[in-house]
């Protein structure tokens, strides 16, 4: 009796999931402390008179009018937009990201204003659409958003705390393409975040679309076909070899040095660039004494290898017109023959490095190297953001004080305009005898403009219409 | 359905600067960049660390804009100066790894010195026609005929004379 209860209760509780939101666990992994975000500091710039007037919807809309009609709008306005974006329902997501959309293509969005940027970040995580925010970072053509250091480590964090780790590892590829892991605390969230993403990536090669030759083929004429260009960097699709060139980056500059050289190995098999792998390690072996590697690195480099797709030796070369980008990347692969040399080397190395080899858990390692540095750059961070985010406030209230004072100056002078048109007018009308002469030469003088004649009959507008068209050359 | 796109083949496999530099925060400040051109035509190396690049972001194609950047060209460091081919297809971004290995300029980079000499001999008909002319006027002709060669200098065409040091 008590069996099957307690087994009925275990297969309920199950089905049960917990919801965390809001909640913090003791047991739960923190990373950064609380006091890491500022949220005092970014709080208290609400207090700012710029940024607490009016409506923010109805703000949204003039600006998005001002971009339609003059195709630019103020720095200013778009930062008070970003700043205030965390107010916004998560149904009008899409048309702020409009408005920021058309910013970036207006005049004014070069140089990038860092306020915005960190703004737009923060209201995003505060409104729970990572997702979103993901495909503005991806997008940099159109939306530009490149956050400083402390946003991407505030973002890298949230994203860790929700267990989000796919997208951890989307922003890590991110700073992977800026080629800029400098920052020690990014670094460290990004190894993280990579570390525990990576074993469910999987290495098999990804489905190729057969080409069909017979295929109907669609025509579009050109002025000039541009070759397709894969620079192995900021084309790259395939997510095993993001990941693979992130872990490798990462790896570089990891201070343990066994970690280093398993994420640096294991990076490059997961990219493909198996000579420049094996010439690492071979040198590696040379010069270092004692461990080596991880175990699970040498797996999966194997693993890798073996499972990597190969090219035909020789292949005919693809019409201009019909070459894609995809073709590109497919003359980087291996042959079979270098393959299966490669297959040779590598067995070779692992019967010479046996006892170099450490048996130990990747993700273990890092998480641990991960805690036990991270607390230690913090303090010198929240300094320092604090201090940018009150300049940014005080830089937007000087700019909106300077936008008020040319607004009035600009209306004062439309003002003193009429006032001296109607003046004129008076003038005229008072001492019209005593300058009727003047008056006489300066309407001869004056060029002839002749009212515009608006037909008004729709038939015979119709009617010109269709004679004008009678005479139009043929296309 | 398959595209075929027919028209004129480009001349170029590269990126525009902008392309590169629309991808990079900062846009692309303090990077090293290389025509593909350069590379192949000329055996010394070339490349451009760039200060500042400004695209024109209302351009759909990606292609106005302006940049400048520390112009080292076949090996001769031409100091910060204003990009105006960053139009061109035609540009490479070096990664930061390689970075150090790429700009370091060898023996095999040094541009030789051109010397030109001094003066230059006129062309034979001219020379002979003047001669005969002297000669009808009775006056010496022994002299002997010679151009004295002007270089026209700018940051690329640095010969020299032969006089000059």
């Amino acid at each position: 009796m008590a069996a099957s209860a307690w087994k009925t209760c275990c297969s309920t509780l199950k089905h049960v999931k917990l919801s965390t939101k809001g909640v913090s666990f003791s047991a739960r992994r923190y990373l950064l402390s609380e006091a890491y975000s500022c949220q005092d500091a970014w709080k208290q710039r609400l207090e700012s008179s710029t940024l607490q007037q009016g409506s923010l919807n109805e703000f949204a809309v003039q600006l998005r009018e001002r971009f339609e009609k003059e195709k630019k709008a103020s720095v200013v306005d778009v930062d008070i937009l970003a700043n205030r974006l965390h107010e916004i329902e998560v149904t009008n997501a899409e048309f702020m990201e409009e408005i920021l959309h058309r910013f970036r293509r207006s005049v004014d969005s070069v140089p990038v204003n860092d306020s915005i940027v960190y703004a737009v970040v923060r209201a995003y995580i505060d409104l729970g659409l990572t997702d979103r925010l993901l495909l503005l970072m991806k997008d940099k053509w159109n939306y530009g958003i490149f956050p400083n250091d402390h946003g991407v480590s505030v973002l890298l964090d949230h994203l860790i705390k929700e267990n989000k780790y796919q997208d951890a590892a989307q922003v890590a590829y991110e700073m992977m393409l800026q080629e800029d892991f400098n920052h020690p605390i990014t670094y460290l969230l990004s190894l993280y975040g990579c570390s525990q993403h990576y074993t469910s990536i999987s290495l098999d090669p990804p489905e190729e679309k057969q080409v069909d030759p017979d295929e109907e083929e669609d025509w579009i004429p050109v002025k000039y076909i541009r070759f397709p260009v894969y620079d192995d960097h900021f084309d790259i699709k395939d997510e095993r070899f993001l990941m693979g060139k992130t872990l490798y980056m990462l790896g570089k500059t990891c201070q343990d040095g066994v970690l280093g050289r398993s994420l640096q190995f294991m990076g490059l098999g997961m990219y493909h660039k198996f000579e420049k792998a094996i010439k690492l390690l071979e040198n590696w072996e040379k010069d270092q004494p004692g461990v080596l590697l991880l175990n699970e690195a040498v797996v999966k480099f194997e693993e890798s290898l073996v499972k990597a797709e190969t090219r035909p030796d020789e292949e005919p070369e693809i019409d201009m017109g019909l070459r894609t980008i995809d073709d590109e990347i497919k003359l980087l692969r291996l042959t079979a023959d270098e393959k299966d040399n490669f297959i040779q080397q590598l067995n070779e190395i692992k019967s010479r490095i046996q006892e170099k080899v450490k048996d130990e858990d990747l993700q273990n390692m890092v998480e641990n190297f991960t805690k036990s540095q991270i607390s230690e750059h913090e303090q010198s961070d929240i300094e320092k953001q604090t201090n940018l985010i009150s300049t940014w406030t005080k830089e937007r209230e000087t700019l909106v004080d300077r936008q008020i004072w040319e607004f009035t100056r600009r209306q004062k002078e439309e003002e003193l305009k009429t006032k001296l048109q109607d003046l004129q007018k008076k003038e005229e009308m008072l001492r019209f005898f005593e300058l009727r002469d003047e008056i006489i030469i300066a309407k001869q003088k004056a060029p002839k403009v002749k009212p515009a004649e608006v037909e008004e009959d729709e038939e015979v507008i119709i009617a010109k219409r269709k004679k004008r068209r009678q005479y139009r050359p043929a296309v | 359905m398959r595209i075929r796109y027919v028209g004129r083949i480009a001349h170029f496999k590269g990126k525009t600067l902008y392309e590169i530099a629309c991808n990079l925060k900062n846009f692309g400040e303090g990077r090293v960049v290389t025509r593909l051109n350069f590379l192949n035509r000329y055996p010394e190396k070339s490349y451009y660390r760039l200060t500042k690049v400004q695209p024109d972001l209302t351009d759909l194609k990606l292609r106005e804009g302006v940049a400048w950047g520390e112009k080292i060209f076949r090996g001769d460091n031409l100091g910060v100066r204003k990009i105006e081919t960053g139009q061109k297809t035609d540009w490479k971004l070096i990664p930061k790894e390689e970075e150090t290995d790429f700009c370091k300029l060898t023996e095999k980079d040094k541009r030789d010195q051109r010397i030109v000499p001094a003066t230059v001999p006129f062309p034979p008909f001219l020379e002979a026609w003047l001669k005969q002319d002297l000669r009808r006027k009775g006056k010496d002709d022994s002299a002997p005929f010679v151009l004295n060669l002007r270089i026209e200098k700018s940051f690329t065409n640095r010969a020299k004379l032969s006089t000059e040091q």
